[in-house]
């Protein structure tokens, strides 16, 4: 019996271990096609993106997906981070928006998250669910308007047309009510008991529970904004303004040399920070799921 | 009496902690939308006159709207319920006392974190005309296939769409799971029933609700592929995978304001009932268990 | 026990992972500084200046020679010849004050020849007389009439003779000698003893001195506009390297369209040649006691243009694109890493310009950084290098 639990366990770690294989291979290749030169890139890759036409007669020639490098060489890192400078200032466009955005939105939204789990007023569901509607909308839906706002606002072209509809987007309310949902009420009741208005309670009280809350919220706005690329496709029109996403988006066609690096340094930090607060980012996506 | 002065009060309070949210809220969402919904009506954007639901016409008479509806419905169609079975089987599995298990929960949800735009270069050397992918059907004996300008464009999404949104249902399905208790099975169990009863008779009873939210953000996350086919097929993808967003953003940089907001406005009708639709269902089912 | 042991794993993994972090920002903070540094020192260097305000001054420069207001060419009306020249070029002289003195020998001999035809004409009268008398006394009738009639010929002979003489001497007394008409200097003196006058241009030129001197110039319109006749206008006469500042009065203005202004002598200040489209010529009088003909006299003309919300701007600072005219202005944009600076192109409305600078009416404002200078040409949206 358990012998047989064993074997039928261990065949399925292998199967689960494969499928894990696979989705990792993209982050793997990444990895180690990194420390090949520029050289190598091109002689493997160069072929990518060629008009089929060419090779139409003769369909032997193909690209060379190499996992191990010939040569272990840190040129590309040396290239995207002595030579192009262009990238490191692409990738501090990216750190200071999503810092702004994740600083913006935690505040604005732990305040509102406190109102609609804790306060009773009238409407508060019909106005939730507003929230929450706009947050399942694409991005595309509101692209006019959004536009004619920012250019009113005078926002276009510059960071404050991505930061400030982060800041107050709706998924933040929404993940921090989920979390102050599940502290009991009686909490609220006993310090209103002992006198602490609603300020003092979510000062004292709600923020140092929500921690973790704010933690995983954190984590997630992380890693969506790190992605993000429609709104600075639309917003920001210099190059030297855009986050690094876009670069990324167009080094295969400008210097596959070096894209394989220059991908590398731009999903360390979260990779880095995933495995740092993985039971954080686990926790966000389990606590946006459960009903409230 | 008291009570209704305390809660004067508290809307009161109310309004203060929600009010930076709500004026960042209405100004970059709300009245977006209504603006949207106007001009939707509206024959110019500046000092246009109603026009009813002509601009609606228009959009449905043309093909590449109905192009990409029925792009976006069938890629929601097909990708929502593979997801569901692979999500919910990966999970299912994941939830055993598996070895190397924090391991591969990490390998799963990994994609999640990673940025689109930093594999975008292994996609195209895996799909590309010349890439690894058709190397490798060749060396099996296969014709090679376009893959990013054919109808198998579609399945490529797709791929990536399945890659990098797994792992945020299997965590969903895993919370899911660890919520029944186990005594449920148990008694199952002495009640003499079947894996595969337990199987249907408990899990999937008890994970419905979350099954509905599953379904609920990943039609959302189809919705929204336009970011991962933007950054591998580019401004012009192939006919296949032309999604509404791609038809929106195009209408963006075409300044066919009425069109776009006409499409949007249909969409967010389109969102609203699916949101509805499965919320009554999951009511209906959650008060046939009680 | 073993989730004191999971827990420590972790506490250890999260260690390692925070020290990845740290080092791996740290690198990135590091190099951006570095490489940032050196894109900096890739941009192109340019120098800007802001706009100054004030008044336009536009000023023009011309030269001209003196020239005396009244001049006058003295020369002998006959064929004498000079005997003696009493002035010397640049003397001054009284009127009345003779000049030169001429001599005829062949004039003075035709008067003595006359004279002596004359004498023998009154000895024919006394004989013709003596005739009268006889003819009277011996009673012939005839003969007195007709001698009386002789007598009355020979005497109107004598009469038109005598005048001839007159005239004669008088004439050769005038041209003998050319006096001053008016008080004045000495310009020109062509005459040389011995030699027939005329033989080179006008013996003499005298200059009045009470009326003084003036000078012509061709002044381009934009300039010239606001001058007046009887308006005074200051300009310096150049003397032995001196330069004495002289008034002078506008005496008359005559428009010149479309005339190559003779530029030959006239110049503007300032890169651009002036081309002649239209202008004037302008007349002043001068009055100093200290100059001379042809003394070299130059004119400056500063005019100050302003006009509200207009801004002063190095010429070279403007650029040309067609028809339009725009300046680059070096903005400040503040990024991660401190502020970049980025060139705008900002289209510009010009008003006039004085070579070195140009007034600018519309486009730019008095914070806007202009760029002067570049190491290197510029296109919109560059970054540089302050």
């Amino acid at each position: 019996m358990k012998k047989k639990g064993f074997i039928r366990n261990l065949s399925v770690t292998l199967l689960m271990a494969c499928i894990g294989i696979m989705i990792l291979s993209p982050i793997v290749i990444t990895f180690t096609n990194s420390f090949m030169t520029e050289h190598e890139i091109q002689g493997n890759y160069g072929l990518v993106g060629k008009m089929p036409v060419v090779t139409q007669g003769e369909p032997d020639v193909f690209v060379n997906l190499k996992l191990i490098p010939d040569w272990l060489s840190f040129e590309q890192y040396g290239s995207v981070l002595l030579e192009t400078p262009t990238y490191l200032f692409m990738l501090w466009n990216s750190v200071a928006m999503v810092v702004a955005i994740i600083a913006g939105q935690t505040v604005v939204s732990a305040l509102a998250a406190y109102a609609f789990a804790k306060l009773r007023f009238k409407g508060r569901e019909k106005w939730f669910r507003v929230y929450l509607m706009t947050m399942l909308m694409p991005f595309q839906v509101t692209l006019v308007p959004n536009y004619i706002i920012a250019d009113k606002l005078r926002l276009m072209n510059t960071a404050g047309a991505i930061i400030l509809p982060g800041i107050f987007a709706a998924f933040g309310v929404f993940m921090l009510r989920q979390f102050m949902l599940s502290i009991p009420y009686a909490l609220v009741e006993a310090a209103q008991m002992d006198g602490a208005g609603h300020y003092r309670i979510f000062y004292r009280i709600m923020l140092p529970l929500m921690k973790p809350g704010i933690a995983a919220l954190i984590v997630l706005l992380f890693v969506d904004y790190w992605n993000m690329v429609e709104q600075p496709l639309i917003f920001l029109e210099d190059s030297f303004k855009q986050p690094l996403s876009l670069y990324l988006s167009r080094i295969h066609k400008d210097a596959q040399g070096i894209g394989f690096a220059a991908s590398l340094i731009y999903m360390t930090p979260m990779v880095l920070l995933f495995l740092y607060a993985e039971s954080y980012f686990i926790e966000g996506i389990q606590m946006s799921g459960i009903k409230g | 009496m008291k009570w209704n002065r305390l809660s004067r009060r508290e809307s009161m309070v109310a309004v203060t902690f929600l009010l930076p949210s709500t004026i960042g809220f209405a100004l970059f969402y709300l009245i977006p939308f209504g603006m949207g919904l106007v001009y939707s009506v509206l024959d110019h954007t500046v000092g246009g006159s109603f026009v009813g639901l002509s601009n609606y016409q228009e959009l449905l008479s043309s093909g590449s709207f109905r192009k990409a509806v029925s792009n976006t419905f069938w890629f929601t169609a097909v990708n929502v319920p593979v997801m569901l079975m692979l999500s919910l089987g990966i999970a299912l599995m994941l939830n055993r006392n598996l070895y190397l298990r924090r391991f591969l929960r990490m390998a799963y949800v990994l994609p999640l974190v990673v940025p689109v735009a930093s594999v975008v270069m292994v996609w195209q050397v895996l799909f590309d005309w010349n890439g690894s992918l058709n190397a490798w059907m060749h060396a099996a004996g296969l014709e090679q296939v376009d893959w990013m300008k054919s109808a198998w464009a579609r399945v490529v999404v797709s791929v990536f769409y399945l890659w990098k949104h797994i792992g945020y249902n299997i965590i969903l399905f895993l919370a899911g799971l660890q919520s029944i208790p186990r005594d449920y099975y148990e008694t199952a169990d002495l009640e003499g029933a079947g894996k595969w009863y337990q199987c249907y008779g408990i899990t999937l009873v008890y994970l419905t609700p979350m099954m509905v939210f599953v379904v609920l953000m990943s039609i959302m996350n189809t919705f929204k592929i336009f970011r991962e086919t933007y950054l591998i097929a580019g401004d012009y993808p192939h006919d296949s995978i032309y999604t509404l967003q791609h038809y929106m953003n195009n209408m963006f940089l075409a300044m066919d304001v009425q069109k776009l907001s006409a499409a949007a406005t249909l969409m967010v009708i389109g969102i609203y009932i699916i949101v509805a639709m499965l919320l009554r269902l999951e009511k209906r089912y959650t008060h046939f268990m009680e | 026990m073993a989730t004191e042991l999971a827990e420590a794993l972790d506490a250890r993994k999260k260690r390692v992972i925070v020290w990845l972090s740290g080092l791996f920002i740290g690198l990135l903070l590091l190099l951006t500084l570095a490489s940032n540094t050196l894109l900096t020192l890739h941009l192109p260097k340019v120098r800007t200046e802001l706009g100054r305000e004030g008044a336009l001054v536009t000023t023009w420069r011309g030269t001209a020679r003196l020239m005396p207001r009244q001049h006058v060419d003295l020369s002998n009306k006959g064929e004498w010849s000079i005997s003696e020249v009493h002035v010397k070029e640049g003397d001054y002289v009284a009127k009345g004050q003779t000049l030169i003195t001429y001599e005829n020998s062949a004039a003075e001999q035709e008067i003595l020849d006359v004279q002596a035809g004359l004498a023998g004409q009154r000895l024919t009268l006394v004989d013709l007389q003596d005739e009268y008398i006889e003819a009277v006394q011996n009673g012939d009738e005839m003969q007195v009439r007709r001698s009386k009639r002789e007598l009355e010929r020979a005497q109107l002979a004598i009469d038109v003779q005598e005048r001839k003489v007159s005239t004669m001497q008088s004439e050769a007394s005038d041209r003998r000698r050319i006096i001053a008409p008016f008080d004045g200097v000495v310009t020109v003196v062509n005459a040389i003893p011995q030699l027939p006058a005329g033989s080179g241009g006008p013996d003499i030129s005298l200059m009045n001195a009470q009326q003084g001197y003036q000078f012509e110039i061709l002044i381009p319109d934009d300039v010239g506009q606001k001058l007046r006749t009887e308006e005074k206008m200051n300009v310096e006469i150049e003397r032995e390297g001196d330069r004495v500042p002289v008034e002078g009065i506008i005496t008359e203005i005559h428009p010149m369209t479309g005339v190559d202004a003779g530029a030959s002598y006239q110049e503007r200040t300032g890169e651009e040649a002036y081309q002649a489209a239209a202008s004037r010529r302008v007349v002043v009088k001068v009055q100093h006691p200290n100059i001379q003909t042809n003394d070299l006299v130059s004119v400056e003309i500063t005019q100050s243009e302003k006009r509200e919300g207009g801004m002063l701007v190095l010429s070279q600072a403007i650029h040309q694109e067609g028809r339009n005219s725009y300046v680059l202005v070096m903005e400040e944009r503040s990024g991660p890493l401190g502020n970049t600076f980025i060139v705008r192109k900002a289209p510009v409305q010009l008003g006039g310009t004085n070579g070195q600078e140009t007034l600018v009416l519309q486009g730019v404002y008095m914070k806007d950084r202009i760029i002067v200078e570049s190491s290197e040409p510029l296109t919109e949206g560059q970054r540089v290098r302050g």
